[in-house]
């Protein structure tokens, strides 16, 4: 910019004096050199005179803009430069936008910030209640007066406790890898069907406890390009809401359909559905249903499966009536790798 | 925050004996940032209310006020600006330009607003949509559900604060509408946009935060 504006009033300069000096020096009519003398000031003049006056014009644009960036940074909307076919206008909406989008990024991290404490000061606050227990009955074992039938007895209780422990701490693990920085993907073009092998296995043991009947329907051909690893486990996440809500000996089908844009992968179950009016909620972190508070849980699941299938360029959809049981439906992208 | 408000909307045609009640006293407010479904009979007004939404049609009576600017106090200019900077419509008829390539047809919004084209979301959303090896053909070379996307697309392009849809799936077969729906809810999360649909298909209507059910012109049910 500063090199410009000393080109600019150099070559006005040079114009100027090559140019007298070409009038001057000429052997012609004194009116003629007049007149060139005239021609060449002009021209030096309007030159200066439309440099300077743009010069004004930009600082004046610039200044607009950063005294209405100033506002829109305190949040205030600007109303006159609304709809109208400047630059200013342009910007100021523009500008207007990033704020908006921002502020509400904003909110919402900080929303999720509350959120991972308050669930942090249950987990604590639930981790106390079998550790101290565990104390506790460590402190009876050291009384030599007890039978051994007692003795049994205290270990089949500290056994418990240690399983809800473990239950507990397998749910902290969870919730850490909720970031979704923590979600390292391992991308490669593999067959759907063993990422479903994977998932189903996990789940098989609480499935033949509820004596729930689980089918895959898939060709094994099929290959997408995902996160086998990560994807078996927003499945399984999937598949344990599925058995958890299924009453015993009901139903878990999962069927795999390729689609022009998406590979589908359906998981129906037999089990009590979902209301409509919270069909929304289920892939908010730390929902839980109220019918549901006595289970085990704290509804990380589904949304823990949501991210991970969304940072894969895919979507989770649900759809589900009360008493009808529920149809997940995780889609991942076709599309092949560039 | 409330980004959208009508306060009595009213739309009449014709005169008494003969009056047909298009809308009739629609008083509504959607939050910024939701996702609201409209549902109702052909004929109840669904068109009508979405179009008077987005200042493409004028109202007999009441107000329409979006992002605190109230409508009827804009020029037909100030309109076509507010349009193009705010709005996003996908129309049921995808309204592409034959004659213009489906990449030209993607940019328009953000052209004729003289902004630069942002190349690197262009090819974000091309690659989502599945058009990134269809952007030089020509919108009548595709089937109806690749224009749609291509009109999703154009709605997209200008990162509009609020997506209007006019049955956005109307022609898509049911699998093909899921995967749309779950496009629009993707951007509308990643910039904080809202939505307002029209559809007639159940399912879509219950993935929305909110639905609204129009009958005759009114609304008769408002369900979140």
């Amino acid at each position: 910019m500063r090199i410009c504006k000393y080109m600019l009033i150099f070559l006005d300069l040079l114009l100027l004096f090559t140019g007298m000096y070409i009038v001057l020096t000429m052997a012609e009519e004194i009116t003629v050199q007049y007149m060139l003398v005239f021609i060449i000031l002009s021209l030096v003049l309007t030159s200066l005179g439309s440099y300077f006056y743009f010069r004004r014009r930009f600082i004046g644009f610039s200044n607009e803009v950063c005294r209405n960036t100033e506002e829109i940074l305190h949040g205030h909307s600007i109303k006159e430069q609304q709809n109208k076919e400047t630059l200013t206008s342009k910007m100021i909406m523009e500008l207007e936008k990033i704020e908006d989008i921002f502020s509400f990024q904003l909110a919402e991290s900080q929303n999720e910030k509350k959120e991972l404490q308050e669930m942090i000061s249950e987990l604590t606050h639930q981790i106390k209640t079998p550790a101290s227990n565990i104390q506790m009955y460590c402190e009876m074992f050291s009384d030599p007066d007890i039978s051994s039938e007692e003795a049994k007895q205290f270990v089949m209780v500290i056994k418990q406790q240690l399983k809800k422990l473990e239950f507990l701490l397998d749910v902290l693990v969870k919730s850490s890898r909720l970031e979704n920085d923590m979600i390292n993907l391992q991308m490669e073009n593999s067959r759907l069907i063993e990422t479903l092998a994977v998932a189903v296995n996990s789940v098989m043991q609480k499935a033949e406890l509820k004596g729930i009947d689980i089918s895959v329907s898939c060709r094994p051909a099929i290959q997408v390009y995902h996160d086998m690893k990560w994807t078996a486990e927003a499945i399984e996440n999937i598949l344990d809401n599925s058995i958890k809500y299924t009453p015993e000996n009901g139903k878990v089908l999962i069927s795999v359909e390729v689609g022009e844009m998406y590979t589908v992968i359906k998981i129906k179950d037999t089990g009590k559905g979902i209301e409509t009016a919270h069909i929304n909620d289920i892939f908010k972190r730390f929902y839980r249903e109220k019918s549901s508070a006595k289970d085990e849980g704290l509804g990380l699941g589904l949304y823990l499966t949501r991210n991970i299938i969304n940072s894969q360029g895919g979507y989770v959809s649900v759809h589900s009536s009360l008493g009808k049981g529920s149809n997940f439906s995780v889609c991942l992208p076709n599309r092949t790798p560039k | 925050m409330n980004i959208l408000s009508t306060k009595n909307l009213t739309k009449h045609y014709g005169a008494e004996p003969l009056l047909v009640k298009a809308l009739d006293g629609i008083t509504l407010e959607i939050e910024q940032g939701s996702f609201t479904a409209i549902v109702g009979t052909s004929g109840s007004g669904k068109s009508t209310l979405l179009h008077m939404l987005g200042g493409l049609d004028t109202p007999t009576g009441g107000s329409v006020c979006v992002d605190g600017q109230e409508l009827s106090g804009m020029g037909k200019n100030e309109l076509a600006i507010f349009r193009r900077r705010k709005i996003g419509f996908i129309f049921q008829n995808y309204n592409l330009m034959p004659n213009l390539t489906v990449y030209d047809n993607i940019v328009l919004p953000v052209e004729l607003d003289g902004r630069s084209v942002d190349k690197e979301y262009l090819t974000t959303i091309a690659n989502t949509l599945g058009l990134e090896d269809k952007l030089n053909r020509k919108p009548h070379k595709l089937s109806g559900g690749q224009q749609q996307r291509v009109s999703i697309a154009r709605a997209l392009a200008a990162k509009p604060a609020i997506i209007l849809a006019d049955e956005p799936t109307g022609n898509l077969d049911s699998h093909t509408s899921q995967e749309v729906i779950g496009l629009l809810k993707t951007t509308s999360e990643m910039f904080h946009q809202t939505i307002v649909m029209i559809t007639h298909n159940e399912e879509i209507a219950q993935s929305a935060d909110r639905t609204i059910r129009i009958e005759d012109g009114k609304i008769v049910e408002s369900r979140w």
